[in-house]
């Protein structure tokens, strides 16, 4: 791969950091309008703090890598056959030869496009897939609306918090309930360390809320950005003054202005608190002897060069360090409750000429995961007071701006479409028993043959929910009872957003 | 670049005959300057405070990337607290005319060889672009606006490359560098069309037109839906026209993308669409037609004057903000020169707009009114991935993203680690090597000659050889000048007290006189680094010590918060 070509490819998850940010440009300016209320969430402390990893897909991916099971009729259908680009697309493949042709696998996914390594994870219950999230409410096609209002769970775009901000202020309304409490080993909830970690800059998943309703969030509840190697830009080199002197005569002048200039004051705090604590999060990220002990037969696994076989994440794989860094985080660090990783608008926007390079992202972020999926399960950890820690309580949520069309256009890719899926790994201490190894929803084809409109959509009698539903689950496993109030908007969505219903059950295999 | 040097030696001559410097603006003000709605007028600006009107003027400079040192915009002869106005007299109306006013093809000429060495053969122009770099990775044509805005006079040619390069980085205009489907040949296609454009003096939705058309705009939306669904939201600001773009796709269903074994190039299959397609409220046939409802649309000039506002206010309130857009539309502009001109003047801007700077307004403000001399290869580091300097490490990336740079300047604790810590780094603390040519060995290039503390041990008085180049010719003229200047400064600054080359460095960095506490601190660290003397009771600078002194203040400043804002003038 060229140097180049290997660098944009880093796009479709990581090479833009600020990326998501973008969106707070609004078309025009818009009055406020009421997001949902903070303080009409009921909190009750849930028996174990879940740790929520968000990975965000940005540019919206095709469903088709997990859904291959309205293929035939996609293919008669498309301004464009697929079996024209993709011979075996239509054929189920042969589970005793991964290597002969066929793209259909057992539980309807592609293949190619990471399927094998969903159906691995399906059988080992670290996975399950919704494949009917599907917009209903305020049913945009933009970028712009799609992203804020999942990275917010809320379609008051503009004034609402991000889903961690919600979070943060919901456990910081709620610190009583929380201070001192078993959950935070006897400390202050503002003691806890890198709660909130953004891997992908500034994350709109942190957007700070700007509702009438808004909690003054102190800075340790606030999201952190990290490098997803952990450098350590906040590390200063020496100028030639007493750099104490300096800094105390910071300290002197600054606190006077800190509030005026509030977000370069949080900025300088940020760095003063990493630079020495990022040391031991990169230690910790490089030290292959932190990742599990697999056997020998693992396709995840390696020789650790001390004859010990361990789990290691893929090179030249464009997710892996920051799904590694991620995970590691939330391994090393029980205090990091809600991280987000992302990154560049575009690497899933498949407008053209798509197929091959869809095949390739989904095997490779598939495959980071199935290695995630097992550093969770299969890692070790010990608490603040070094007594052994369950790993269970971690959960990957994958999901994106909206699903696509399912014709292959004129430009051989595919347009803005609506239902998308829901991968959820992990976390079986947080969720219903049996929410874990399963395909939840049912699809159709919808749209005039021959003409670019064509889409999937639930089948009258399948499971369905919003998007918004992602964030109001997460909500919920953190102890809001009625996380229905955080999702609401007055204006648009009075209701709000009920939970994913993880009891639902799942799809029977193909064959 | 390299057909320029045939020209430049008759051109200069001429140049040099009617006495014009590549400092200053010598063409004709064939552009009316004109006034706007809401801008702050010459007896609002002579009401404000002397350190007010410094403020003022680095913020209006700043925001295009330039800046005035302390010693140009004041008289400082009879020390800082009896400083008198010197081109700080007139900024208003000395702006807007510089701004007005084109300059002479032999100017152009001249800076572009002070910028460049298109053959780098060492004789030490300004920045190091390597234009003989062809592959997908090059930063050249990042480089190049940037380094014109820099180096080029305040004129319309630097209003021009400004605007340019700030519309490519918004989403009205981007390149998406970051996607598969373009290469930096995009950014450089991109940016040149905006700059002829402007330079053109060409209508917004004249731009627009052209700009729909283009191979890089399909390159960024790359399907018939995607662009048309694209250009409705961006241009128009129509989030809910849905049903609209499956008929306006038709209209330009016969224009594809080819793919990537193909190169990426926009193609129409010739059969163009010949039914009629209802889109946004009129009828259009054909993708041109499309393009040309867009561009003419009512809602063209408040949706793009909107996006704009919100990149120099983003952090006014949302009724705030669209009382600035309304203030402007009442001017009925028609050009992308009316709008920013409206902006950098507008009274509410300068005076009462509080926003964090961007990397680049910081950066080259801080450069400019320091009369710093770049290493040559900064601007190789701003545009690099990797580099401590690296606008994409700073969350800022140059012309790359999809939908443009975000509303507002990325603090996130990174994106601000890294900006606090290049800015710090590559700009403030400097390493003691007597070469200018890259970041390690920049002793002569660094900041301390131009802010008048550390002066050059260049000797220029020594004769170039006969068969010097013209590229070599203009380098030591920019430098005779520039030394004659600084010669100045050095004595005026170098004989200003303790208090005042405190007063002078802070003003230089944070637009105010350093208060008692800051005084008195940074005296101690002074004294005890052995920088000052006693003189009959009286603590005076030590000789040759004015550099580190101001080194120390500066880095105090970067670690202040306001160091990063423009603030309210009050």
């Amino acid at each position: 791969m060229k140097r180049r070509k290997f660098i944009k490819s880093m796009g479709a998850l990581g090479a833009t950091l600020a990326a998501p940010s973008v969106f707070n440009n609004s078309a025009f300016i818009k009055r406020a309008s009421a997001a949902g209320i903070i303080q009409d969430a009921n909190f009750v402390a849930p028996a174990v703090l879940p740790q929520v990893i968000n990975i965000f897909l940005y540019g919206g991916p095709s469903e088709l890598s997990a859904n291959l099971t309205n293929i035939t009729d996609i293919n008669a259908n498309s301004q464009n056959p697929y079996d024209a680009v993709r011979g075996d697309i239509l054929m189920n493949m042969d589970v005793a030869d991964a290597t002969a042709p066929g793209q259909i696998t057992p539980n309807g996914f592609w293949k190619d496009a990471g399927g094998l390594a969903m159906e691995d994870m399906l059988a080992t219950s670290d996975l399950s897939i919704y494949r009917t999230i599907n917009r209903r409410k305020d049913n945009t096609r933009a970028h712009r609306n799609s992203i804020l209002s999942s990275q917010k769970s809320n379609l008051d775009i503009e004034m609402s918090g991000g889903v961690g901000t919600t979070l943060a202020s919901v456990l910081f309304a709620n610190k009583a309930q929380l201070d001192g409490s078993t959950l935070l080993n006897g400390r202050q909830l503002e003691e806890m360390v890198l709660p909130f970690v953004s891997f992908e800059g500034e994350s709109s998943g942190f957007a700070v809320d700007s509702s009438a309703s808004s909690v003054n969030l102190p800075l340790q509840m606030r999201g952190i950005s990290l490098d997803t190697n952990f450098d350590n830009p906040y590390a200063r080199s020496s100028g030639i003054g007493n750099d104490a002197a300096i800094e105390a005569l910071v300290d002197k002048i600054a606190p006077a202005t800190n509030s005026r200039f509030q977000k370069v004051a949080d900025g300088f705090t940020n760095r003063k608190n990493l630079q020495s604590r990022i040391t031991g999060l990169r230690t910790n990220n490089d030290d292959p002897t932190l990742l599990p002990v697999v056997p020998g037969t693992d396709p995840d696994s390696a020789d650790d060069g001390a004859g010990t076989n361990r789990l290691v994440y893929p090179n030249n794989n464009r997710y892996s360090s920051r799904v590694k860094a991620a995970v590691t985080l939330a391994m090393q660090n029980p205090d990091t409750l809600y991280i987000t990783v992302g990154g560049g608008l575009g690497g899933w926007d498949d407008h053209d000429n798509s197929i091959d390079r869809y095949e390739t992202r989904m095997t490779q972020l598939m495959t980071v995961l199935r290695v995630a999926a097992k550093h969770i399960r299969l890692g070790s950890r010990n608490d603040i007071n070094g007594n052994p820690l369950a790993t269970d309580n971690i959960i990957i949520n994958v999901h994106g701006d909206f699903g696509r069309n399912v014709n292959l256009n004129g430009s051989m890719g595919w347009d803005h479409g609506n239902n998308q899926n829901l991968f959820t790994i992990g976390g079986s201490a947080i969720r219903p028993a049996g929410a874990l190894g399963k395909v939840v929803g049912k699809t159709e084809r919808f749209g005039d043959s021959g003409q670019n409109r064509q889409f999937t959509r639930p089948t009258t009698d399948s499971y369905e929910a919003e998007p918004m539903s992602i964030g109001s689950t997460v909500y919920s496993y953190f102890g809001v009872q009625n996380p229905e109030v955080l999702t609401a908007d007055a204006d648009m969505n009075p209701a709000g957003d009920s939970i994913i219903d993880e009891t639902v059950a799942g799809e029977p295999a193909l064959f | 670049m390299h057909n320029i040097k045939p020209l430049a030696l008759i051109l200069l001559t001429s140049a040099f005959l009617w006495g014009c410097t590549a400092d200053t603006p010598s063409g004709n003000s064939s552009n009316a300057v004109k006034s706007y709605s809401g801008e702050l007028t010459k007896s609002e600006y002579d009401a404000l405070t002397n350190e007010q009107k410094y403020q003022v003027a680095n913020k209006l400079l700043g925001t295009m990337f330039k800046g005035v040192p302390v010693d140009e915009f004041f008289d400082i002869s009879n020390g800082m607290d009896n400083k008198t106005l010197k081109s700080g007299a007139n900024l208003l109306f000395d702006t807007k005319r510089a701004l007005a006013t084109d300059l002479t093809q032999a100017n152009v000429i001249e800076n572009d060889l002070i910028i460049t060495d298109p053959d780098d053969d060492d004789n030490n122009s300004l920045f190091r672009l390597n234009f003989n770099d062809n592959s997908d990775d090059a930063t050249w044509p990042k480089q190049l606006p940037l380094s014109r805005i820099y180096q080029y006079p305040l004129s319309k040619d630097t209003l021009d490359n400004w605007i340019a390069y700030v519309l490519a980085n918004t989403i009205l205009f981007s390149p998406a560098e970051e996607i598969d489907s373009t290469t930096v040949r995009d950014v450089q296609k991109v940016f040149d069309k905006l700059r002829e454009d402007l330079r053109a003096n060409k209508t917004v939705s004249q731009i627009i037109s052209r700009h729909q058309r283009t191979q890089e705009n399909w390159r960024r939306f790359r399907s018939p839906e995607d662009n048309t669904r694209e250009m409705i939201e961006i241009y128009l600001g129509l989030f809910d026209r849905d049903a609209d773009v499956p008929r306006a796709s038709i209209a330009c269903k016969n224009l594809y993308l080819t793919d990537e074994n193909a190169g990426y190039e926009l193609i129409s299959n010739g059969f163009a669409n010949t039914e009629p397609q209802y889109v946004l409220d009129t009828f259009v046939t054909t993708c041109g037609d499309f393009y040309d409802v867009v561009a003419n649309h009512p809602l063209v000039m408040p949706r793009v004057t909107t996006s704009i506002v919100e990149y120099f206010f983003f952090t006014k309130t949302g009724e705030e903000r669209a009382e600035i857009v309304a203030g402007i539309l009442s001017d009925s502009p028609t050009t992308f020169q009316d709008i920013f001109v409206s902006i950098l003047f507008n009274k509410d801007y300068l005076l009462n707009n509080e926003r964090p700077k961007s990397v680049e307004e910081t950066f080259y403000s801080l450069s400019h009114q320091m009369d710093w001399r770049p290493y040559r290869d900064v601007l190789e580091d701003m545009t690099s991935d990797l580099d401590e300097l690296s606008l994409k490490q700073m969350g800022w990336p140059i012309m790359s993203l999809k939908l443009g740079r975000f509303t507002g300047v990325p603090l996130d604790s990174l994106s601000f680690a890294n900006y606090h810590k290049g800015v710090r780094e590559k700009l403030i603390l400097g390493s003691t090597d007597s070469s200018c040519n890259d970041e390690d060995s920049n002793r002569s290039c660094r900041w301390s000659t131009g802010l008048g503390v550390n002066p050059s041990e260049a000797d220029l008085t020594v004769p170039l050889a006969d068969d010097a180049t013209d590229q070599a010719k203009v380098m030591r003229q920019y430098e005779v000048n520039r030394m004659a200047k600084i010669e100045e400064r050095t004595d005026r600054v170098t004989g200003l007290s303790l208090d005042d080359y405190i007063d002078y460095v802070f003003m230089t960095g944070l637009q105010r006189n350093a208060s008692d506490i800051e005084k008195t601190d940074l005296i101690t660290m002074y004294t005890t680094a052995n920088y000052l003397v006693d003189d009959d009771g009286v603590m005076v600078i030590r000789d040759g010590r004015h550099d580190e002194m101001a080194q120390i203040a500066l880095d105090y400043m970067t670690r202040l918060p306001e160091f990063y804002y423009y603030m309210k003038a009050n």
